[in-house]
């Protein structure tokens, strides 16, 4: 792999995670933009799945360690995604924006599923809800951000090409 | 060949990181708090510190970005309720003395919520919710605890229409408090401001007013009664003619800021209202008299007025009890003593003076069309 790939994407992922303690908290409102799953993913496209799962693990167990119960289950969904993510990205193409907000929104959803069927701590009535209407809602506004943020940093993250297929 | 193992190697090398980091996290999602708090713990102290100190700060701008829309919310609300503040202070005030006036009246009275206006072209009329139903029919007094309003005009079940003082049909006959001048008081018909202003017409000439004096209904008519207060003397208005005077009075009350009204039923307008109104305006009176006779030569004059005017009132009474035709008019005017017991009791010669007449209402009682002159 590139070095210079490689610090494109450290620094892409340092300048979300800080974006998620930074700007999120100021924006409030009932649909958070998850700017940390947008960290994730974009990290995971640039990387190998094995060391998208790493990534994901490592981001979603520092997660756990501000909730008071249920460490390992964001540990878990961003495992799954970031591998599931660098694996499909792998496999189709490369930067087309539209199937990017696509990945992004899928990556965002599923993390939630994973997340609210795992941990358990939505009530029981609400979990539908949750999946089918504020999640959506969530994801869909990660991934509006995510290819806002792809089209303002297209030199940082670079331009691949559907070429470059691993498998 | 090299080419496919190495594929394959790696391959295999993420399965096994998706599998270390999952069996991983079971482990973690499986461990008991007392375990799992050390670790978090540890995470938040180490890794995490400097970008939750980065969140905390974040948290505190958007707690104060919250507290001063909070703050602008709660200044606005404030401006509302000190806008509206005195408002309600003035209406809290109307109704306390409109509790007093009812206090006073006791019993032959409604007490109803005043509308306005009645048409959008209309200033001079005001709606009043209540009617018939509670026996308030036409030519049913309409007042408050400043004074006369003016009158019902048509009443419904439930609602009523009142005009005015400052209808162009308004008029009851007045006197002063002191009860030294009678007239008729007219809505004060010219344009601008001046037209919620009134007129005391009639007045003979040589009772003078002087500006301030309490100018209250003299019960002439039986429509309204004795002694409702209906304004103070401005001042004198020129006229053409010589024999009588005219005066612009100030109105007591303002019919624009009506919110609750007192309707006088027959059985209090029959009984009279002297001692709710004239009290006040007695004491008024006396005390306005007392200032003006501060010399000794003022003084005499006043009390010699007094003493005339007592015996002409007491003339006017007889005379009244007297006339036949005077009696469906209701009780002639009440005479009462002078409110004034002078300290020095100089002997006092009165002068002859032709006893003072009160001039006739200009419509008998109930026959009134709808808007007349009482």
């Amino acid at each position: 792999m590139n070095p210079w790939n490689v610090l494109r994407a450290v620094a892409v992922f340092v300048v979300l995670v800080a974006a998620h303690f930074s700007l999120r908290p100021l924006m409030g409102g009932p649909v958070p933009i998850d700017f940390l799953c947008l960290a994730v993913l974009f990290a995971a496209v640039r990387v190998r799945p094995g060391a998208a799962a790493v990534i994901g693990f490592l981001s979603g167990i520092g997660m756990d360690s501000l909730a008071l119960q249920g460490l390992g289950t964001s540990a878990l969904a961003f495992t799954i995604v970031a591998f599931g993510a660098s694996w499909l990205k792998a496999v189709f193409f490369a930067d087309n924006l539209g199937l990017t907000a696509l990945f992004v929104f899928l990556g965002k959803w599923a993390y939630d599923v994973v997340y609210v069927l795992i941990s358990g701590g939505v009530p029981d009535g609400q979990v539908l809800v949750q999946l089918l209407l504020w999640s959506p809602l969530a994801a869909a506004l990660t991934a509006v951000v995510g290819v806002m943020l792809l089209l303002l940093a297209r030199p940082v993250f670079g331009t691949r090409r559907a070429t470059h297929r691993r498998r | 060949m090299s080419s496919r193992n190495a594929r394959g190697n790696s391959s295999r090398l993420d399965t096994g990181l998706l599998l270390a980091c999952c069996i991983l996290s079971v482990i973690a999602l499986l461990l008991p708090d007392r375990l799992g708090e050390p670790i978090a713990t540890t995470i938040r102290r180490t890794v995490l510190a400097p970008l939750l100190t980065v969140q905390g700060q974040s948290q505190t701008v958007r707690a104060a970005i919250t507290a001063r829309d909070d703050d602008l919310v709660l200044r606005g609300a404030a401006a509302a309720q000190a806008a509206t503040a005195p408002a309600l202070a003035a209406e809290n005030e109307s109704l306390r003395r409109l509790l007093g006036l009812a206090g006073r009246l006791r019993d032959g009275f409604v007490v109803a919520e005043a509308f306005h206006p009645a048409g959008l072209t209309d200033d001079f009329t005001i709606t009043i919710g209540a009617g018939s139903a509670v026996g308030v029919n036409a030519f049913t007094p309409v007042v408050t605890a400043d004074g006369l309003v003016g009158m019902v005009e048509s009443s419904d079940p439930a609602r009523s229409v009142a005009i005015t003082w400052a209808h162009p049909d308004f008029g009851v006959s007045a006197m002063s408090a002191d009860e030294s001048a009678f007239g008729i008081v007219k809505p004060h018909l010219v344009s601008g401001p001046e037209r919620y202003l009134l007129e005391l017409r009639g007045v003979p000439f040589r009772a003078s007013l002087d500006s301030g004096t309490l100018i209250v209904s003299s019960g002439l008519g039986a429509t309204y009664p004795r002694g409702i207060s209906i304004g103070t003397v401005i001042s004198e208005i020129p006229t053409t003619e010589r024999w009588a005077r005219t005066y612009l009075l100030k109105p007591s009350v303002l019919p624009s800021t009506l919110s609750a009204v007192v309707l006088l039923l027959p059985s209090r307008v029959a009984g009279g209202v002297s001692q709710v109104w004239t009290d006040v305006a007695s004491a008024d009176s006396a005390a306005r008299a007392i200032v003006a006779a501060s010399d000794s030569a003022a003084k005499l004059a006043a009390l010699a007025e007094l003493a005339a005017r007592r015996a002409a009132l007491l003339a006017a009474s007889d005379s009244a009890r007297a006339d036949s035709m005077l009696a469906p008019l209701g009780p002639a005017p009440t005479v009462r003593p002078p409110s004034i017991s002078p300290s020095i009791s100089p002997p006092i010669s009165p002068p002859i003076s032709p006893p003072i007449r009160p001039p006739p209402d200009t419509m008998p009682p109930r026959t009134v069309p709808p808007g007349g002159v009482e």
